[in-house]
């Protein structure tokens, strides 16, 4: 019984926009000096993440409800057709096409530092840039349903 | 929080990236799966952008209740959240977890990531600017008054956590208003006090007999110097009244006729507001203007105003460089004084507007009414 499944209706991506304020980056006692944004690795060395991304939201069963830490979502392979790349995910009895994609604005990854208590600098806060995405593997038609074998009387406990 | 986000390295997004056909890999959510709201996904908008964060060339300038603008050295950007509805799965960088009994290479997804900063160039804030240098206008002797104390004066690091814009243009800001660093802070210099140095500066070149085309900087600061006033401050004024010329070892400045004119007429008018009838204007002008001074009506653009009251005209002084610098707040205070507009009087209050992606056309047609009767008539423009 799969613990993971992509939720039914699958939505077409919708964007919102709205403004940074100050406040979302530091905490409200911070006294605001300028927050640099920090980089330790340079351009050659700036460790690359990257996205799966996918139209709609995986759901968990309530059994497991927010326990998700560590449980496998799904199946990701790839293959070639005609000079195509095309890579497949599967989560639980859904099949998602989808191909890579280079993002032509990259994304930098952030982390909002908070000076240690009690140091003696007055609690600054500062960002650090810690990784960029160049690339993502993105998922955008319809999920195809798998379709098992029917399962009669005996329920076999695979998968 | 046990491990360093930082060092998180066993995400797989090496594995994720390279995976190649006929192979594959499976995707779980890492142990340490959650919200990570101090991880945030930052856009660049460019190369020359992405360059900057990489080399740690970047700030994010603003008080806690400003939006937040992200500045390199030239630029400055406002910070936009741009929200998804898509699942946008995190991938940390590195080797898979090689200890895990899999037999595919497992990729783990730290955070779902709500969405993302998108920067947008922006127009730096610099009306804050000249409000803040106006709290305490250096005026010469001020040393002898009593307030010594630093409240209302402003160093560059000071500016730098309250003007959000960047330091390229915060230094244009600074050289637009004529400001100058005195003893550490950057201080406007109070209009009486600009009018004595450079009476000083004139009056003492027809007693030297100095050509005002070429004046030596040494002569002129050892002068003024024995006169009482403070070197910084003199050249300063050689440098908003005039330009360096290049000569092999003296410093020689060369100044600028026109903007000495202005000042003279500024001079006569009085501070914005001040008016009065153009003959009699013209008359005080020409007496204050030294000889051999050229001077007309043309060089005061951008700096008066001209009213027709019953059969005479009036002058009055009102200089584009006291109005505010973003378009909404211009527009407001230009139509408050005067309702109607030719686009002749109106073209150089609204020459130096500058708003990234929009045109002057598209200002004043997002800020103003046009009205033209017909195809001879002149345009008059006046507010939405």
């Amino acid at each position: 019984m799969r613990s993971l499944s992509l939720s039914r209706s699958v939505r077409l991506s919708t964007v919102r926009e709205e403004v940074v304020e100050i406040q979302t980056l530091v905490s409200e006692e911070d006294q605001i000096m300028e927050i640099k944004v920090k980089c330790n690795c340079g351009a050659e060395n700036c460790s690359e993440w990257a996205i799966l991304e996918l139209q709609g939201v995986v759901e968990s069963q309530p059994s497991i409800a927010n326990q998700i830490q560590g449980l496998e979502i799904g199946r990701l392979c790839c293959s070639s057709s005609s000079s195509q790349v095309n890579y497949t995910f599967t989560v639980g009895y859904h099949e998602l096409s989808g191909t890579k994609v280079s993002l032509k604005k990259p994304l930098l990854v952030l982390k909002k530092n908070k000076q240690e208590e009690g140091s003696v600098s007055n609690n600054e806060v500062d960002l650090e840039l810690i990784g960029i995405i160049r690339h993502k593997i993105l998922f955008k038609n319809r999920p195809k349903a798998i379709i098992s074998r029917p399962q009669v009387k005996d329920k076999k406990a695979s998968d | 929080m046990a491990t360093n986000k930082g060092d998180i390295n066993d995400g797989g997004a090496e594995s994720f990236l390279t995976l190649d056909p006929d192979n594959s890999v499976t995707v779980r959510y890492h142990p340490d799966f959650g919200p990570h709201s101090d991880l945030i996904l930052l856009e660049a908008p460019d190369d020359s952008v992405l360059n900057d964060l990489l080399h740690g060339r970047v700030t994010i300038r603003g008080q806690s209740d400003e939006d937040a603008v992200l500045c390199t050295p030239s630029s400055t950007y406002a910070m936009k959240f741009v929200s998804t509805s898509n699942s946008v799965f995190l991938i940390p960088p590195g080797k898979p977890n090689l200890l895990d009994p899999q037999p595919n290479p497992l990729v783990s997804v730290l955070k779902l990531a709500p969405g993302n900063v998108e920067l947008v160039l922006t127009a730096p804030r610099l009306d804050k600017l000249r409000f803040l240098l106006m709290q305490k206008l250096y005026k010469i002797d001020e040393e002898d008054e009593e307030d010594c104390s630093s409240e209302g004066l402003y160093t560059w690091h000071d500016l730098i956590c309250s003007i959000q814009a960047s330091d390229e243009e915060l230094r244009e800001g600074l050289r637009f208003l004529s400001a100058v660093e005195i003893n550490g802070f950057w201080r406007m210099v109070h209009p009486k006090s600009v009018n004595m140095i450079l009476t000083m500066v004139l009056t003492n070149s027809v007693l030297h007999d100095w050509s005002l085309d070429a004046l030596v900087e040494e002569e002129v600061l050892s002068i003024l110097e024995s006169d009482g006033f403070n070197s910084t401050i003199v050249k300063h004024c050689l440098e908003t009244f005039g330009t360096k010329i290049e000569n092999d070892n003296r410093k020689l400045w060369g100044l600028d006729k026109k903007r000495i004119a202005v000042h003279f007429a500024k001079q006569v008018l009085g501070s914005n507001g001040g008016k009065m009838r153009l003959e009699i204007f013209i008359e005080k002008w020409m007496r204050n203007v030294q000889k051999g001074m050229p001077f007309d009506l043309n060089m005061l653009e951008g700096e008066v105003l001209y009213e027709t009251i019953g059969a005479e005209t009036w002058i009055k002084a009102f200089s584009v460089a006291d109005l505010p610098l973003t378009p909404d707040a211009r527009f407001s205070v230009l139509f408050k004084e005067r309702a109607k507009w030719a686009w002749k009087d109106l073209e150089p209050y609204v020459r130096d507007l500058r708003v990234p992606g929009i045109s002057s056309e598209g200002l004043l047609i997002k800020y103003t009414r046009r009205v033209q009767p017909n195809a001879d008539a002149e345009p008059i423009f006046s507010a939405r």
